[in-house]
């Protein structure tokens, strides 16, 4: 009262003579509680604004994270599939795949000629049966190089086809690539339907992780 | 929907720190990082309470850093809010005690995007301590002393919103309002000193 007394009298404000010591703090905690209040109107003003067009917002972007995951999943899958071929196309799995014993048909009155490389393409056949793919191999291209000086060609469908099988058991898939791909290439072949752009595709994989 | 003006970093600094209308810089922080932050309360089991809560206390902050020349401009103001929303966050679901080993792991993995700004937010709570005495002034001494120190208006200005005879009366009453808030403010030494750290973001 005394300073109110004296404040009067001066004709001094009596904030200017009766500064409470912490008046530096108070001041900033108005300060702080005047903005808080400032936001809190401006959030009021907004949040209506900003609710009507996340309504707006919220089903395109849900058909944004539908999609999304969608494209994750399929992603997810062909990079899961990828993986597996890498892993699955070895030559080993490759031949297992499609060899089948050969079986020997009976025909009578064979020229001489046509006997000799029967009976070599049974011999090839006994080794790749018996795990000596390298020595099937011999067999079998000298066969396909004989066939190309012969009238008409004795077994040539069936030599391609096993020499390829005989490189991939040798685990030789690259020079096995070609005579699938010619195979592959040509729907009269004999064995054209043994050899599918799959089995192709994984042959092709086992090639090029054998470089 | 309203529509804020855009404003580069170095403009929003300029406008926040020029203590002036603060109106289309803060709405402009609405319209553009809003959805963002509270995406981030709401995926770490908030709810959209506490994410717009949350947001009001962001913005509270880093007004009050451009404003005391804290923010020192190492990072990007995005990358600043979303700092100072996780930390902000992450004490709040502290306080609740729901301990999330994920989100604490997190935050320790994540540096901040300006360094102490942890240390920054810690004394929230005394703030809000703070904010509570402010409130049980009342509302006259709330307009009178909001009027002078926050919105900078002279006397006789404040006089034309309140129902008093001269500028004196509002004189006094400003003078009892100051008194009465040191009074509850004094009351507790412990969360003066804490509030003081506050304001002035101590590292």
């Amino acid at each position: 009262m005394l300073i109110l007394r004296l404040h009067k009298n001066l004709k001094v404000p009596y904030n200017m003579m009766n500064e409470p010591e912490n008046n530096e703090t108070l001041v900033d905690a108005l300060k702080a509680y005047g903005l808080k209040q400032d936001i809190n109107r401006i959030h009021k003003e907004m949040m209506p604004s900003l609710k009507s067009s996340e309504k707006n917002i919220a089903p395109v972007r849900s058909i944004f994270r539908y999609a999304g995951r969608i494209a994750a999943g399929i992603l997810f899958l062909v990079i899961g599939t990828g993986i597996f071929i890498y892993f699955d196309a070895t030559p080993e799995n490759l031949f297992s795949n499609k060899y089948v014993p050969y079986e020997e048909s009976v025909q009578r009155g064979e020229a001489p000629a046509a006997a000799a490389i029967k009976r070599k393409f049974l011999e090839g056949q006994k080794f790749l049966n018996s795990g000596d793919p390298l020595k099937a191999v011999l067999i079998f291209s000298e066969i396909l190089r004989s066939n190309t000086q012969m009238p008409e060609k004795i077994l040539n469908d069936d030599t391609e086809f096993y020499l390829a099988l005989s490189y991939l058991k040798a685990e030789e898939p690259s020079p096995a690539l070609p005579l699938l791909q010619k195979i592959h290439d040509n729907t009269g072949h004999l064995y054209h339907d043994q050899v599918s752009s799959w089995y192709l595709l994984k042959v092709k994989i086992a090639a090029w992780k054998d470089k | 929907m309203a529509v804020a003006p855009e404003y580069s970093d170095d403009e929003l600094l300029r406008l926040l720190g020029s203590g002036k209308a603060i109106d289309n810089p803060v709405k402009h922080l609405y319209e553009k990082y809003f959805y963002v932050l509270s995406s981030y309360i709401e995926q770490n089991q908030g709810s959209r309470e506490d994410a717009e809560d949350i947001f009001q206390e962001v913005v509270l902050t880093f007004i009050d850093l451009v404003r005391k020349n804290k923010f020192r401009g190492e990072s990007s103001v995005k990358t600043f809010l979303f700092a100072v929303n996780r930390n902000i966050w992450l004490n709040e679901l502290k306080k609740r005690g729901r301990q999330l080993k994920r989100n604490e792991k997190f935050s320790v993995e994540q540096p901040d995007a300006e360094p102490g700004v942890e240390k920054m937010i810690s004394n929230r709570e005394a703030r809000k301590q703070v904010f509570n005495i402010i409130e049980s002034l009342g509302e006259v001494c709330k307009k009178i002393l909001l009027a002078f120190y926050y919105e900078n208006l002279p006397i006789s200005e404040i006089l034309t919103r309140l129902d008093y005879q001269n500028e004196q009366v509002v004189r006094n009453k400003k003078a009892k309002c100051m008194k009465s808030l040191e009074e509850k403010f004094s009351a507790d030494p412990a969360l003066a000193q804490k509030f003081k750290s506050a304001l002035q973001y101590d590292e």
